[in-house]
């Protein structure tokens, strides 16, 4: 069992060796596949198509098969490496050291939001965009929004959804506002007056690539995830008996109904139910 | 009362008039084809809803889509009807046209690629 550490203690030795498993990954072509599975399976909560990754209750187990997938695959490159974790609430500025020069490289410039630090800056030569909906071939990124100034959740945001006891509330969508911790992290439940919080917010005040459908494509996206992985741990250890939901398949006629995976339900593409994802014991831990 | 007011029609200028309508019918009718012809052609691509510069880029909305200079953005629906797109998939927007600003905020000065990945 392995630790997956934040970030911000992380040595230089440790954040090198993970970028460059990361920089392998890209090279080999497994990582672009990676950014292709999110693409593919965000599906808007308007179509009549299941739902797995977002707007749904299995957004949690989704994204931590996922995550998993993707620490697999680096530890095949090095057994030393894990994803780190992103504690936005704290670590809150565009100049910490997560965005350093050894890191993650920092915010795109102001033309068109080319990265041009770090390891993943197109101009290294190792990090060409593939899976994007743009013609650029770099990555790009607006730390904070500077045009349009956006703050990350606060740790009171944060708590707001953790001390919901209620998993995921019908019609289990971008739109269940009646409560639900899934929503209010996901980010789609928010005071009138705010709009979007919690996880949305952050894919936002990146910018860039983390708003699109291609997000992963920035690897900060797996540290922000690693974290609300690490989120959906404290909601269950402050609300132990609680559980996911829904808990058995909707009732013929329910206009959710084969839209939504329930406890028992298989998830795509890795055919694992949110029963056999609800705890991560023996393959990781977070510090 | 007036003195002034306008003659009564007399019977033949009413004539007249029914005659000078009939004449004139009869030549819209025999124009009709050739006026028909000179009408612009129906095309494929009707005038957009909405279409307007912002920040330097064209955007363009019609039944159709989506348009920023002249390059489709993915537009994708909410349950409560707002939009999102290939570059928002993490906030929506009221309209169409609210959705291609946002778009062109993240973009910069960056082009949308003509042919992009797709949902399952």
């Amino acid at each position: 069992m392995h630790v997956r550490q934040n970030q911000k203690n992380l040595t230089s030795a440790q954040k090198k060796r993970f970028t460059a498993a990361v920089l392998e990954l890209k090279r080999s072509g497994a990582y672009d596949a990676l950014v292709r599975t999110h693409d593919k399976y965000f599906v808007p909560d308007r179509d009549r198509k299941l739902r797995v990754g977002h707007m749904s209750p299995s957004f949690f187990p989704w994204h931590r098969l996922y995550l998993l997938e993707f620490e697999k695959q680096l530890r095949q490159i090095d057994p030393n490496v894990s994803v780190p974790y992103w504690d936005w609430t704290t670590d809150t500025s565009p100049v910490s050291s997560l965005w350093a020069d050894d890191f993650l490289g920092g915010t795109g410039r102001a033309s068109d939001r080319k990265v041009m630090t770090g390891p993943f800056a197109y101009d290294k030569g190792n990090w060409t965009v593939t899976v994007g909906i743009t013609e650029s071939a770099f990555l790009t990124r607006n730390l904070g929004r500077p045009q349009n100034p956006i703050t990350l959740p606060t740790p009171a945001e944060l708590q707001w959804a953790i001390d919901d006891p209620v998993y995921d509330v019908s019609p289990w969508d971008s739109t269940a506002t009646a409560g639900g911790f899934r929503n209010k992290l996901e980010g789609w439940a928010a005071p009138r007056s705010e709009r979007w919080r919690n996880h949305n917010k952050v894919h936002q005040w990146i910018g860039g690539h983390m708003t699109g459908g291609t997000a992963p494509n920035d690897p900060a996206f797996w540290l922000h995830h690693a974290f609300v992985d690490l989120i959906w741990d404290r909601w269950q250890q402050r609300h132990p008996r609680s559980g996911y939901l829904p808990a058995a398949p909707l009732a013929l006629g329910d206009l959710q109904r084969g839209r939504v995976i329930a406890l028992d339900e298989p998830m795509p593409p890795w055919n694992v139910t949110p029963r056999e994802a609800l705890g991560h014991q023996g393959l990781y831990r977070y510090e | 009362m007036s003195a002034t007011a306008a003659a009564p029609l007399t019977r033949r200028a009413l004539l007249r008039t029914a005659f000078t309508a009939a004449v004139l019918a009869g030549t819209g009718a025999a124009l009709a084809p050739v006026l028909r012809a000179r009408r612009p052609r129906q095309t494929l691509t009707p005038a957009p809803l909405a279409e307007e510069t912002y920040r330097g880029r064209h955007i363009a909305v019609d039944v159709a889509g989506v348009r920023i200079d002249g390059r489709p953005l993915h537009v994708m629906r909410r349950a409560d009807g707002s939009y999102l797109s290939g570059i928002n998939h993490f906030q929506s927007y009221p309209t169409p046209l609210e959705l291609a600003r946002a778009a062109v905020d993240e973009l910069g000065t960056t082009q949308l690629a003509f042919a992009a990945p797709h949902h399952g």
